[in-house]
């Protein structure tokens, strides 16, 4: 298991490079699992609709916390949100919201 | 695509997306297995009903076998074991809750001939409109006012009801804003749509999608809907997989009990359901509802009818479907008396609708009496929201508003998987206090918030896990000092 800033930043380069190919949800998926398995954090993304934030990919089988969801756009359609940040603190956060911001934006320009 | 266009679908393309789900070429509704299969389950033995209820109360979805075994039994001394294991399997999975909604019927001008209708266009008593932008604004208005979250819009069969002005209505409910007050969720019961224009309504960000198919049995299909697209069968039968493959991922079943026999309904709805999960990832129903036919104006068909359902099948078949698909929620409406309401409630019920009004703009102008040529059945309970909310409190319910699901991507196969794995309990009940300590605190009458404050004591110290009570009590805390809508 990756941990600390070595781990982050690995994960925050793969994110950076906007995921292999043009299928977003396979990169969130993948966002998602390596999020959990090297930082213990739970997070799901969805498709922004209106109201709605209908579910795309990520964590799904662990039971939930539920005691404080952070719900962030990232862009104007899809969001994540975040059930336990697990070991992430303060500033990978940020930069790990911004590096899913990117990914959202790389994926859709390949169309 | 607008109702011109869809009107002008070439038959070809239509028939595509009809067709495009089916086994070799088939519908997945065989009258003739669904006949044999019940004949054959006929006299079922006690050991075997209670195997099938111990493998229900594992929380497994029953085969159709199983399922016409339960709806087969004819020993009276075993429905009271039915009616306790469907009890268990919605405290389980559900829980002491039942979230509530209202109805809002935009359009009752339809080019259907159902013969069970008011809406029906041979009917010249009915009196026909359809409700104005402004107009649904003001009945959305009375029905935050009322303290409602969560609506269905209902419209007839019509050009006038194109997808234009059901995106444009939708939109103008989610906009409306009195005070505190503000609809959360907006389910739709519409005409089945083509693709395309199931993406448009997914792009306004609606809850659920429901399209009932009213009967199963093809035969009587025909007969109860002689003309108008309503006609086409398979079209109906898969607008719910046409939806789901826009990306409406909240879908709803049900049947009109009383067109056919109860029990083959009941297999009909069951194979709905297992054909939307095996062609959608695992993901079914959001819910199933089962209306009785009820008296309607200018319909020639008449509850009484040869398929009548009887007080006490009706209880029998909502126990038998809460065993059958313990993760789907069961839909008891204000068509039934407040009576039956409660009885089935106790047998698996997870949703109903309170203060319904059905006229076309009869929540704003308040009128009292049901008024047959404007509704397209007549309710059997029309009690306000404060008196059911009451009610149900007094039987140990909270009333749920929540909405926090379809907000934050607990939808589709997510939800199925949280709710699969005992889950929603953790969240989805202390949603249900903190929206019911919402309505308490804003609409409330001083008899039910005091029954209902109690209520909610009672259930954080029962039935919240002990690590969350704190936050809840903290939310709590928060909404008697003004902050709404929070959740977990």
């Amino acid at each position: 298991m990756e941990s600390g800033i070595s781990g982050f930043d690995a994960w925050s380069r793969e994110l950076g490079r906007g995921g292999a190919g043009r299928d977003l949800r396979a990169a969130l998926e993948r966002a998602a699992a390596r999020a959990a398995r090297d930082f213990g954090a739970r997070m799901w993304f969805a498709e922004i609709l209106g109201r709605r934030w209908s579910y795309i990919a990520g964590s799904m089988e662990r039971a939930p916390a539920a005691v404080a969801l952070e719900r962030r756009a990232l862009s104007e359609r899809i969001g994540v949100v975040v059930e336990d940040w697990g070991r992430l603190a303060g500033e990978q956060r940020a930069r790990a919201l911004e590096r899913l911001a990117g990914l959202c934006a790389a994926c859709a320009e390949r169309g | 695509m607008n109702a011109l266009s869809q009107a002008l679908m070439p038959s070809f393309f239509k028939e595509q997306e009809a067709r495009r789900y089916m086994d070799s070429d088939r519908d997945f509704i065989d009258d003739g297995w669904i006949e044999h299969l019940l004949e054959q389950s006929r006299h079922p033995d006690r050991s075997r009903i209670r195997e099938i209820l111990a493998r229900a109360l594992s929380l497994v979805r029953l085969e159709p076998a199983e399922t016409a075994a339960l709806l087969q039994i004819d020993d009276a001394d075993l429905w009271p074991e039915v009616f306790e294991t469907a009890r268990e399997i919605k405290n389980k999975v559900y829980g002491p809750r039942i979230v509530t909604f209202a109805p809002l019927y935009c359009s009752n001008l339809c080019t259907n001939s159902c013969l069970y209708c008011g809406f029906r266009r041979e009917n010249g008593s009915a009196s026909r409109r359809r409700l104005s932008i402004d107009e649904v604004r003001r009945e959305t208005e009375a029905l935050v006012q009322q303290g409602h979250k969560r609506l269905v819009v209902v419209y007839g069969e019509h050009p006038t009801s194109s997808i234009d002005y059901q995106c444009e209505t939708i939109e103008a409910i989610y906009k409306t804003r009195v005070g505190h007050g503000e609809i959360r969720r907006v389910n739709v019961n519409a005409a089945p749509l083509s693709i395309s224009d199931y993406r448009r309504l997914k792009e306004v960000g609606i809850g659920t999608f429901q399209v009932f198919q009213e009967t199963y049995h093809h035969e009587t299909y025909r007969k109860v809907h002689p003309r108008g697209k309503k006609a086409d069968y398979d079209w109906r039968l898969y607008a719910l997989h046409r939806a789901q493959e826009a990306g409406i991922d909240d879908v709803a079943i049900g049947a009109l009990f009383g067109l056919y026999d109860w029990r083959f309904e009941v297999i009909g709805l069951l194979l709905h359901a297992i054909d939307l999960e095996r062609k959608f990832g695992g993901v079914g129903p959001h819910t199933i509802s089962f209306p009785r036919l009820e008296p309607a104006a200018g319909a020639p068909i008449q509850p009484g009818a040869a398929h009548a359902v009887s007080d006490e099948d009706f209880k029998r078949l909502v126990a038998v479907l809460r065993c059958s698909v313990p993760y789907t929620g069961l839909i008891i409406t204000a068509r039934e008396p407040a009576e039956i309401r409660r009885d089935v409630i106790n047998v698996g019920c997870t949703q109903t609708d309170a203060s319904s009004r059905i006229g076309i703009g009869a929540y704003a102008e308040d009128y009292g009496e049901q008024q047959s040529r404007r509704q397209q059945f007549m309710l059997g309970d029309t009690r306000d929201l404060d008196e059911v909310v009451r009610d149900l409190a007094e039987m140990g319910y909270l009333t749920s508003f929540c909405t926090a699901g379809y907000r934050c991507g607990r939808t589709g196969v997510h939800f199925m998987s949280l709710a699969r794995s005992g889950n929603v309990h953790r969240f989805c009940i202390p949603n249900a206090i903190l929206t019911f300590k919402e309505y308490l605190v804003d609409f409330a009458s001083d008899e039910t918030r005091a029954v209902g404050e109690k209520l909610i004591e009672k259930h954080i110290r029962e039935t919240v896990l002990q690590p969350l009570r704190p936050h809840v009590r903290k939310r709590l805390a928060e909404i008697e000092n003004g902050k709404r809508d929070i959740w977990f």
